[in-house]
């Protein structure tokens, strides 16, 4: 096959895939900015006048935007945490070679493997008993704690990629361990730090199993109160939709913004992205 | 400096380990809250016995190596076709991040809404073209393979970027060498990319088909398990056991079963990625 066919063949492949895969988003953007009139049928024709009445009526809705701020409080609490607790660790174990390191990473990187409802049963009980479920409290813990392997491994590959020599230099000054990953090694990871913490505020974000068992009364995050928007018999699609795209909206920008680093965390640091 | 971390770890592990050994052993039924006490195996014999186990457990099997094999080929189709560069192709990347990161929840939703029977998006596509609806998620064939639809769709796009970037990485002489012995494309990709990108492949396997196998938020919201329990996997009959039934005990029992479904099926994966390497 000729060079300038095959290229045209791979533009029309990709196009079609593209489209197809675009339609689903698309669609809810058309569902939500749809007169509610045709929400009852589902599907508004194409071509039909835009509204914003939808997304009007769900800003106007309390109990749904005050789930997003619940999600926004938690989601940045959790990755504070996360960082405090990720940082220190990645960069010990990718600068630094000590016994058991391999088996500290196993463990960290088993975590991934657990069902959450595996850690969900033992943790309801252990909240109710001391009267936390049910509170932002609970599901920042639990945020923290589902995001902990991806960023250990995401920061630990941008640590092993400072050059050696700059720690060795500032350990040479009398720099100890913290002073070294304080002063030397987190000004040359900015970027990495940065796009790990949105990171780890989308899965917070986006988060439902933990919030939905051990909240989801007095303390609903985005995705839980969205889902009781389906509870009520008589669904106005076309607020739902919008409520959609309003949840989405901030993670959409989000991720255009971190796109290089979201392939990173997701592969475990294992492709550069 | 790591006092922290393995702190948290134990928290993370040991304890609900524990605690779900200590469960599974135990009478836990909330809604029988004075019957309590030490029941053996009772609890598992009772999850792994039931008909409902055994129809979840194929349910999930079918469920992860179905769209696992569809993620892995559609993938590496599409990586091949943004391998050499071409206008637009980061275009193309952005607008593919979109369905693994944004909110499951709210795709899930669209996707409900687009496979309705009667007025969703995709019976009205069929409807233009002259094709009879289908019921989707509300026939007991379909509603599985819906699921699967969806979670092609939500996470083929990850497998291609993870093999993009693979791809990206071989070394440029490889293929030249085969093109000097007058290898065409596909023989280069088939006898020199694929064999190269083995690692890479293990880790999509070992983490896309754990996250098949833990897959809660499109099925909570799109089917909730049915009709009926046409789509009730391992982790949906796990939360109707602890969070409808209320039975704490024998949900701990096949919380427990799931793991070490997961731990038997993942070893040999993770032994193979783990012996090359020689710690970087």
């Amino acid at each position: 096959m000729r060079p300038r066919t095959a290229r045209i063949l791979r533009t029309i492949f990709l196009a079609v895939f593209c489209a197809v895969w675009i339609a689903p988003l698309l669609y809810t953007l058309r569902v939500a900015t749809a007169a509610p009139i045709y929400s009852q049928s589902g599907t508004p024709p194409l071509f039909t006048e835009i509204t914003f009445e939808n997304f009007a009526a769900v800003l106007a809705n309390a109990e749904f935007m005050t789930a997003l701020l619940n999600s926004l409080i938690i989601g940045v609490a959790s990755t504070c945490l996360v960082l405090l607790i990720a940082v220190p660790a990645a960069f010990v174990c990718a600068t630094w070679e000590f016994r058991g390191r391999q088996n500290l990473e196993a463990w960290i990187l088993s975590t991934r493997m657990l069902p959450a409802f595996v850690v969900v049963l033992p943790y309801f009980m252990f909240f109710r008993s001391l009267q936390l479920l049910d509170t932002m409290f609970v599901l920042i813990i639990m945020h923290t704690v589902i995001s902990l392997a991806l960023a250990f491994f995401m920061l630990r590959s941008f640590f092993v990629d400072i050059p050696r020599e700059t720690l060795e230099a500032a350990q040479l000054e009398g720099a100890g361990q913290i002073a070294t990953l304080v002063r030397v090694a987190l000004p040359q990871v900015r970027g990495g730090l940065i796009a790990t913490g949105m990171l780890v505020f989308i899965f917070s974000w986006n988060e439902l199993a933990f919030s939905f068992t051990l909240a989801g009364g007095a303390v609903k995050t985005g995705p839980v109160a969205i889902l009781s928007f389906i509870a009520f018999q008589n669904v106005q699609v076309a607020n739902l939709m919008a409520a959609a795209n309003l949840l989405i909206a901030p993670i959409a920008i989000l991720l255009i913004v971190a796109q290089k680093g979201l392939i990173r965390g997701l592969s475990f640091g294992a492709v550069k992205g | 400096m790591l006092a922290p971390i393995v702190v948290t770890l134990a928290l993370l592990t040991l304890y609900p380990f524990v605690a779900n050994v200590w469960y599974s052993v135990h009478a836990m039924d909330l809604t029988q809250p004075f019957k309590t006490g030490f029941v053996g195996l009772r609890n598992f014999q009772s999850i792994v016995v039931s008909a409902g186990f055994v129809k979840s457990l194929t349910l999930t099997v079918i469920f992860v190596v179905v769209a696992l094999t569809l993620e892995l080929v559609i993938g590496f189709l599409v990586a091949l076709a943004l391998w050499r560069p071409l206008r637009g192709s980061r275009l193309f990347t952005t607008i593919l991040i979109l369905p693994f990161g944004l909110t499951p929840v709210a795709l899930a939703l669209a996707w409900r809404l687009l496979f309705n029977p009667s007025g969703g998006g995709i019976n009205v596509l069929l409807a233009s073209v002259g094709l009879p609806p289908l019921d989707w998620t509300a026939s007991q064939e379909l509603a599985l393979p819906s699921l699967i639809i969806v979670d092609i769709w939500q996470w083929t796009p990850f497998v291609i970027l993870i093999l993009l970037a693979g791809l990206v990485a071989l070394p440029k002489e490889a293929f030249e060498a085969a093109a000097v012995e007058g290898a065409g494309f596909w023989r280069s990709v088939y006898h020199v990319a694929l064999p190269m990108l083995r690692p890479l492949i293990l880790v999509i396997v070992l983490f896309r088909g754990i996250d098949l196998f833990r897959t809660f938020d499109t099925f909570w919201v799109i089917t909730a398990g049915g009709p009926g329990n046409a789509t009730e996997t391992l982790n949906i009959l796990l939360y109707r056991t602890a969070f409808q039934n209320l039975n704490f005990g024998r949900a701990a029992a096949l919380a427990l079963v799931m793991l070490v479904i997961v731990i038997v099926v993942s070893q040999p994966i993770v032994k193979q990625l783990i012996a090359p390497r020689d710690g970087r």
